[in-house]
């Protein structure tokens, strides 16, 4: 199932992208793949992620499901960090 | 005089071109505290009904607190406060730069401008000596708000308007350095006025009951926002352009026209994005401001000049569908410098474009092309053609043109950044906020979809609860007068750091959105200071304060500016959002955008208001708001 999937931060630096089209079904599929790309240092992976709620087209998954939510076709997948503006 | 105040009130009235300093009245100062609370108190006491906001009988008034002089973060801000020229009810803004520790050291808490003049004049206040000038500004009218602070000088203190407030835009605001006073259209009353700016300075000292015991503590808070996550972190790194990604993740990013929520381009008018293109490195705060939310950019012609935030990246970003830094960034300046609010201007264009493209407007302008855009800003400030329709705001264009249905704005004032589709809370604060579609009068958004406890955005429970709470402490905040930012530290540290995917967290979240009686309780408490706003005030008043008395003053001036919006024709029927966003989705889960009509009814009764929107008076003298 293909999707897009947006990461920002230093994520974004660290994959040298903050657009990335990827297959998955689940959530939890698409957040391995992503952690598939940081192989080499799955730690770095794990720290960027420790406060990064996932949001599937802007609607935040709720906690106790969020890896098993299905996705559908050309979902789009946000990794989202808390922030503050004004 | 109670510590913490100058306690004068200089009195300036245009017309006579007299003025008097007045000893503040205390027992205001002790239920208003200051800034928009003082303000509002006094226009509503000085205005009859119906008065003309862009006549001489509509005061504007500049107004300090008891934080402003001292060394508390984000402390030197000054309100303003006045008959919205764009609203028809309360208009009101706060602005940083350096004018309100001028007035402060001039010895003056509230400045009322009364009258006007029939030729540009500026005054200039000497607090020392006590006086007063009124000097001709011919030659200052016209120019942008950035030369006529060089021309003025840099010793003193300065409040000033570009062209948009001397052609009475009616969103144009007041500027101090490079900050701007900048919603409701407080400049286009300056401007009214023939007023280009005041000056003001002197060399008076703050008083305050415990110096000692106040700064050892600030220095205790000023650790704590090093320290956070938001406010040491975020914002200091990426400014407020750090929000931008999560917003647009969250889908509650305006773009075009507030049709969407997501903006494919985002990153490219990100915080991230300034930071590695165009930042060059420099950070900018207001006076002892550790947070630094200000980023200077490169503009061509121009050089290195203050940067867009968040809401000016949004609505004359997304919301144009403009993924371009530089073009934001160069749109910006001369917003500032002609002295308009980007956020009025950005959701006026956005809603002339959906008006062309729906050939209900004659004009060039589509979304995501900057073509046209730099030469319109300029039409507008100076009320030139297709500007001078812009120049009125959004409503009035729809009135005029139609489009009432997708007009971006609730009682006039166009909505701010934050799409309340995907943030309930936020658009019933939208909806209720006296002065419009605002989100810095209580800032829900923070504790529902952007902030690190996100209780659930879309569903009802606790909606009622968390703007009254909200607006009430943001009604203080700016009565004291303080950033609101410094509310975003409330969520301490340790919630940021919990996994948002632990059972902790989930059982955090899940307690909070079911504890709306307890949410009230805790915020009535009258008893010990608990955090940096009460424990500042105590020290520097002497008179104990706490979380429960700050939502007691914070309703006070909400119910009175709410009273003030009554007399002013405004009734429940204001209370509203957009036809857009009540009934177009923007997830794709849902048919329904907003359900503003099942939160209001629970909003009024928790407010004590009757079932159409007015204070009763059992609410407004358990408040002792006289009216």
């Amino acid at each position: 199932m293909p999707v897009h999937v947006e990461v920002t931060y230093d994520m974004s630096k660290q994959l040298g992208t903050h657009r990335l089209e990827l297959s998955g079904n689940t959530v939890g599929e698409i957040v391995d793949a992503v952690r598939a790309r940081f192989a080499d240092d799955p730690d770095v992976f794990e720290k960027l992620t420790a406060q990064t709620a996932v949001a599937v087209n802007g609607l935040l998954v709720r906690h106790g499901d969020r890896l098993e939510t299905k996705l559908a076709d050309g979902d789009r997948v946000s990794f989202v960090k808390a922030a503050a503006g004004g | 005089m109670i510590k913490g105040y100058a306690g004068r009130l200089l009195e300036v009235d245009l017309s006579t071109k007299k003025f008097s300093f007045e000893p503040l009245d205390e027992e205001t100062a002790r239920l208003y505290i200051g800034g928009k609370g003082y303000g509002t108190r006094l226009l509503y006491d000085r205005t009859e009904a119906g008065v003309d906001p862009l006549g001489p009988a509509n005061p504007l008034i500049f107004s300090t607190g008891p934080l402003n002089g001292s060394v508390a973060p984000q402390s030197n801000r000054f309100a303003v406060v006045t008959k919205s020229p764009l609203t028809g009810g309360i208009g009101n803004a706060t602005c940083g730069g350096s004018f309100a520790l001028g007035m402060k050291k001039a010895g003056i808490d509230v400045l009322v401008v009364s009258g006007r003049s029939e030729r540009p004049v500026r005054i200039e206040v000497d607090g020392d000596g006590n006086h007063v000038e009124f000097l001709d500004a011919a030659d200052l009218w016209g120019k942008g708000t950035y030369e006529t602070q060089e021309l003025l000088g840099k010793k003193k203190n300065h409040a000033v308007i570009g062209p948009a407030g001397e052609n009475e835009v009616l969103f144009a605001g007041i500027v101090s350095n490079e900050r701007i006073a900048g919603r409701t259209g407080v400049g286009a009353v300056m401007g009214s006025k023939k007023l280009k700016a005041v000056s003001v300075w002197g060399s008076r000292k703050l008083d305050m009951e415990d110096e000692d015991k106040f700064k050892a503590y600030t220095k205790e808070v000023r650790a704590i926002f090093k320290d956070h996550p938001v406010l040491g972190e975020s914002m200091k790194r990426f400014g407020t352009a750090g929000i931008v990604n999560t917003t647009n993740g969250r889908n509650i990013l305006p773009t075009r026209n507030f049709q969407k929520g997501h903006f494919d381009d985002a990153m490219k008018i990100s915080g991230e994005w300034m930071e590695e293109n165009d930042l060059k490195g420099v950070k900018t705060s207001c006076i002892h401001c550790p947070v630094t939310c200000g980023r200077d950019v490169e503009v061509e012609g121009k050089g290195r000049v203050k940067g867009p935030e968040y809401e000016t990246l949004a609505l004359m970003g997304s919301n144009l569908e403009i993924g371009d830094l530089k073009k934001v960034s160069e749109w910006n300046y001369h917003a500032d410098d002609l002295g308009m609010d980007t956020i009025s201007l950005g959701g006026t264009l956005g809603f002339a474009m959906e008006l062309g493209e729906r050939g209900m407007l004659d004009t060039k302008l589509h979304f995501g092309d900057p073509a046209g855009v730099t030469e319109l800003i300029q039409d507008i400030a100076h009320r030139r053609g297709l500007g001078a329709d812009l120049a009125d705001g959004s409503r009035r264009m729809s009135e005029k043109l139609g489009g009432r249905e997708f007009a971006p704005h609730v009682k006039g004032l166009e909505l701010s950044a934050y799409d309340p589709r995907g943030s309930f809370a936020q658009g019933l604060e939208y909806a209720t906020t006296n002065r419009g579609g605002c989100h810095v009068q209580g800032a829900s958004m923070y504790l529902e979809s952007v902030g690190p406890l996100t209780i659930n955005p879309r569903n009802l429970k606790l909606k009622a609860e968390l703007p009254i709470v909200q607006q009430n402490l943001a009604c203080t905040i700016n009565s004291m007068v303080l950033c609101i930012f410094t509310t975003y530290g409330i969520v301490p540290k340790q919630i940021h750091e919990m996994d948002p995917n632990s059972w902790k967290y989930r059982a955090l979240a899940g307690a909070l959105e079911n504890s709306g009686p307890l949410f009230r309780w805790v915020q009535s408490i009258k008893g010990s200071p608990l955090l940096w706003f009460e424990k500042w005030l105590t020290m520097i008043t002497g008179t104990k304060f706490s979380s429960g008395h700050l939502q007691e003053i914070g309703g006070r001036i909400f119910n009175l500016e709410r009273m003030f919006n009554l007399r002013e024709g405004l009734t429940a029927a204001d209370d509203n959002l957009p036809d857009r966003i009540l009934h177009e989705p923007i997830f794709s889960d849902t048919t329904s955008g907003h359900p503003l009509d099942q939160l209001l009814p629970s909003y009024y009764k928790k407010r004590g208001w009757s079932a159409d929107g007015v204070p009763t008076k059992r609410t407004l003298d358990k408040l002792k708001v006289a009216v």
